[in-house]
C-alpha cells in the first residue's frame, strides 16, 4: 500500500481522540487492510492526495470532516472516517463506551468548534493549497 | 404424475403444500441453499453481538465492498453474518446489465423469506378490480395463507378506514414506550388525521407469539437470524408440513434455466445442477413459483429458444420503491432502549393518495432504532460525522424511521429482456408520475410528523429495485396481450402454469409476499 493512504499509529490516535473511542490496536489493523482493498479497487484522485497531506494536525481532522461532508463526499478521507466509526460501532466495549460518552455538553461544544470551523474553512482550505504548492 | 413446482419460497413452499393437500403429488425444484448462521444463541442483541466470535466480520464483512460505502445513500444493509441473502454472484453470472434497478434475488431454500420483514397487509378490492379474476376465492386463499404464516390479527381504524380485513389469527406483537408514545401523539390528533386519511396502527406481522417454545422471546434479533425461528419462514413451518407428505419430493441444487416445446407443451426442461447444464424429458404440468426476475427470467429465455417473439405481448417489471424519512422524537430524548422488543416494524401507516387514475392505498411502516449496524445512518445525518455521531448517540433511542412504499404499473420500457447474444438485461425507468406521487407523500408525511411532535431530519430515496417488491414479468389479463391468464395458464404453453407474483398487472404498495402467496393458492384452486 502506498505509505502516504496508511494510517499510522499516531494518525489512529488522533482519529481516536476527535471521535471520543477506545483505543483498538486489532481496529487499526483491520482499518488498514481495509483501506488496503479500497486503494486495489478504486483510482486514487489528486483530491485524494492533498486531503490526505493536510491531515497532519489535529485540528484539521475537523475540517476534513465538515469539508468531506459538503464537498468531497467521496474522497479516500471521507472513507476512513467512516472506518473508523464503523469498526468501533462494531465492536462490543466500544459501542457501549460510544452510547456512554455521548450527551448534550459534548454536542453544544461540537456545534460551537464546527461554527467556527465553517466560518474558517475557506481560508484552512486556502493556506492548505499555498502550503500544497510551495511545497511542490 | 408429478407437478413440478419450481421455487421453494413464501408463494413455491405454499403452492406446493396447496397441490399435497389436494392429493397431488409434487416434485418441488430449487437451487436450495441453506444459511450456516452460526451464532451463540443469546438473550437479546446486546448479549448476541458480545457473543460474537468475529463482530467486525460479522457487522462490516471482510471485502471491502461489504463496508457500506460513504457515498452510499442505503440506512441499512444486509448484514455480512446474513450476506447468504444477497446471492450477488448467482445475479452477476445471470444478469448481464441492470439499468436503474438495484436487484435483490434468493436462491436459498425459503427464498427471501430467510430474512423477510414479515409485514402482512391483505390487498382488497381496490388492489385487485384489474386482475381479472373471481375475488371471493381470492379472498379465501387470503384468509387461508394468513393462517399458515401466523400472522397477528388487529381491529383497528385502518381495517375500517382502508377496507382492510382482518384475516389474522395470532396475537399482536407488543409495543414499547416509544412506539406507544408515537401512537398516542396519533390518537390525540385523530380527528385531524381522520380528515387527512390517515391511520397509524399495529403492524401485522407474521410473527409467531402464542407463548410456546417456538414463539417471539422478544432478543431484537430478527435482522440477525431468530434464534426461536418465530418469524415466517417456509424452511421451518410449509415446507416441513411438505415433506410430512409422502408424495412430495424435493430436489434442491436445481436451477431451471428454460423449457424446450413441442406442439405448445413443454417436453424437456433445462437446468443447471451445479455448473453442469442438465435436461430431463417432460410431460408433467410445471407450476412456476421462482419468483418475479427468476421467473420472468425463465420465461423470456423460454421464449427466445423456441422462436417465441415477445414482441406482441405485454411483459413488465414493477417494484414497490421504497423511501425513508428519518425523523426526532424530542419528548423520547434520554430514554433507555428497550432491547426486549422486536426489532421489526412495529406500527404501520395508511392513507390514500391518486396515481395513474386510481385511488392507491399508501402503505408505511415506523421503525423505532434498537438493534441495527448504525454507521450508515450516522453517514448519512446532515452533518459533520463527529457531530452525528455525537448527536447519534446522544438521541438515538429518540430517532425513528418511517419508510414509505410506492405502487407500480406495468409500462413498455421496464422489463426482463433476453437479448441475442444470450444475456440477460433488465431496464428500469421511474415514470414521472411515480416520481410526483413520491414528492406529494413526502410533503403529507412531514405534516404529519409535526403533528405527531416527531421532526423530520431527512429523506432518502433508495433506487428502484431496492424495496424487493417486484411483479408483473408476466402479466395476466383477457385480452390477447397478456401471456397467462386470469388462471396463471400460459396462453401458448398447455402444461405450464406460472403461480407467483409475475402475473400481477398491477402493485399495490401494500407488502406483496403474503398476497403473492394467496395468488398462488388461488391459482392451485383454480387449475386442480
Amino acid at each position: 500500500m502506498n505509505k502516504i493512504f496508511a494510517i499510522s499509529n499516531k494518525k489512529y490516535l488522533k482519529y481516536v481522540k476527535y471521535f471520543s473511542l477506545m483505543e483498538n490496536d486489532k481496529l487499526l489493523k483491520i482499518a488498514n487492510i481495509k483501506v488496503e482493498n479500497y486503494l486495489k479497487n478504486n483510482f486514487v484522485t489528486n483530491t485524494d492526495i492533498f486531503l490526505e497531506k493536510c491531515t497532519q494536525k489535529y485540528l484539521d481532522i475537523y475540517y476534513i470532516d465538515l469539508l468531506s461532508k459538503l464537498i468531497f463526499k467521496k474522497s479516500l478521507a471521507r472513507f476512513k472516517l467512516n472506518l473508523i466509526i464503523a469498526l468501533h460501532e462494531s465492536d462490543f466495549e466500544n459501542f457501549n463506551y460510544m452510547i456512554d460518552n455521548s450527551n448534550l455538553i459534548k454536542i453544544f461544544c461540537d456545534i460551537l468548534i464546527f461554527g467556527f470551523v465553517l466560518i474558517t474553512s475557506p481560508l484552512w482550505l486556502l493556506s492548505k493549497l499555498v502550503q500544497s504548492k510551495l511545497n511542490n | 404424475m408429478s407437478i413440478i413446482v419450481i421455487g421453494s419460497g413464501i408463494t413455491g413452499s405454499n403452492v406446493a403444500l396447496s397441490l399435497l393437500e389436494k392429493g397431488k403429488s409434487v416434485e418441488l425444484w430449487d437451487f436450495g441453499k441453506i444459511e450456516n448462521l452460526n451464532t451463540t444463541n443469546s438473550n437479546n442483541f446486546i448479549d448476541f453481538k458480545k457473543n460474537l466470535n468475529n463482530s467486525v466480520e460479522s457487522l462490516i464483512g471482510k471485502k471491502d465492498n461489504q463496508f457500506p460505502s460513504p457515498s452510499d445513500q442505503k440506512l441499512f444493509k444486509i448484514p455480512p453474518l446474513r450476506n447468504f441473502l444477497l446471492n450477488k454472484n448467482e445475479i452477476n453470472d445471470e444478469i448481464d446489465k441492470l439499468n436503474n434497478f438495484d436487484i435483490y434475488q434468493s436462491f436459498n431454500k425459503g427464498g427471501l423469506a430467510n430474512g423477510w420483514g414479515a409485514n402482512c397487509v391483505p390487498y382488497n378490492k381496490n388492489d385487485i378490480n384489474d386482475w381479472d379474476l373471481d375475488q371471493e376465492d381470492f379472498f379465501l386463499s387470503q384468509k387461508k395463507i394468513f393462517k399458515e404464516l401466523n400472522v397477528s390479527g388487529i381491529h383497528d381504524n385502518i381495517n375500517s378506514n382502508f377496507d382492510i380485513s382482518n384475516f389474522g389469527e395470532e396475537s399482536p406483537i407488543n409495543l414499547d414506550e416509544r412506539d406507544n408514545y408515537f401512537l398516542k401523539k396519533f390518537n390525540q390528533k385523530h380527528n385531524f388525521f381522520k380528515n387527512e386519511n390517515f391511520e397509524v396502527g399495529k403492524a401485522r406481522l407474521a410473527i409467531k407469539n402464542s407463548n410456546t417454545d417456538d414463539s417471539c422471546k422478544l432478543t431484537s434479533r430478527c435482522l440477525w437470524g431468530c434464534p426461536q425461528n418465530a418469524i415466517y419462514n417456509p424452511l421451518h413451518s410449509t415446507l416441513q408440513k411438505c415433506e410430512a407428505f409422502d408424495n412430495f419430493t424435493y430436489f434442491k441444487n436445481r436451477k431451471v434455466s428454460h423449457f424446450i416445446l413441442k406442439n405448445s407443451k413443454i417436453v424437456e426442461i433445462v437446468f443447471f445442477e451445479g455448473s453442469s447444464q442438465k435436461i430431463k424429458k417432460n410431460d408433467s404440468k410445471i407450476f412456476l413459483c421462482a419468483g418475479t426476475i427468476q421467473s420472468g427470467t425463465i420465461f423470456a429465455k423460454t421464449c427466445a429458444k423456441n422462436n417465441i417473439s415477445l414482441d406482441k405481448l405485454t411483459t413488465g417489471l414493477m417494484d414497490t420503491k421504497k423511501v425513508q424519512l428519518v425523523y426526532f422524537l424530542p419528548k423520547m430524548l434520554g430514554k433507555k432502549i428497550d432491547y426486549n422488543s422486536i426489532q421489526f416494524n412495529r406500527l404501520i401507516g395508511a392513507m390514500n393518495e391518486k396515481y395513474e387514475n386510481k385511488d392507491e392505498y399508501i402503505h408505511l411502516e415506523f421503525l423505532h432504532l434498537n438493534s441495527l449496524f448504525y454507521q450508515p445512518l450516522i453517514n448519512n445525518l446532515p452533518l459533520p460525522l463527529k457531530l452525528s455521531k455525537n448527536i447519534f448517540y446522544s438521541l438515538y433511542s429518540s430517532l425513528g424511521v418511517c419508510t414509505y412504499f410506492l405502487p407500480d404499473t406495468i409500462n413498455d420500457h421496464n422489463k426482463i429482456k433476453f437479448t441475442k447474444d444470450n444475456q440477460i438485461k433488465i431496464d428500469y425507468k421511474e415514470s414521472k408520475q411515480k416520481i410526483d406521487l413520491d414528492k406529494k407523500i413526502e410533503k403529507r408525511l412531514k405534516k404529519y410528523l409535526l403533528k405527531m411532535s416527531a421532526i423530520p431530519i431527512k429523506t432518502i430515496r433508495y433506487d428502484s429495485g431496492a424495496a424487493i417488491h417486484y411483479a408483473g414479468s408476466i402479466p395476466m389479463g383477457k385480452n390477447d396481450k397478456f401471456p397467462v391468464n386470469s388462471f396463471g395458464q400460459v396462453k401458448f404453453i398447455e402444461n405450464l402454469v406460472v403461480a407467483d407474483a409475475s402475473i400481477m398487472p398491477r402493485l399495490s404498495s401494500k407488502p406483496i409476499s403474503v398476497n403473492a402467496a394467496s395468488l398462488g393458492d388461488y391459482i392451485v384452486n383454480k387449475n386442480t
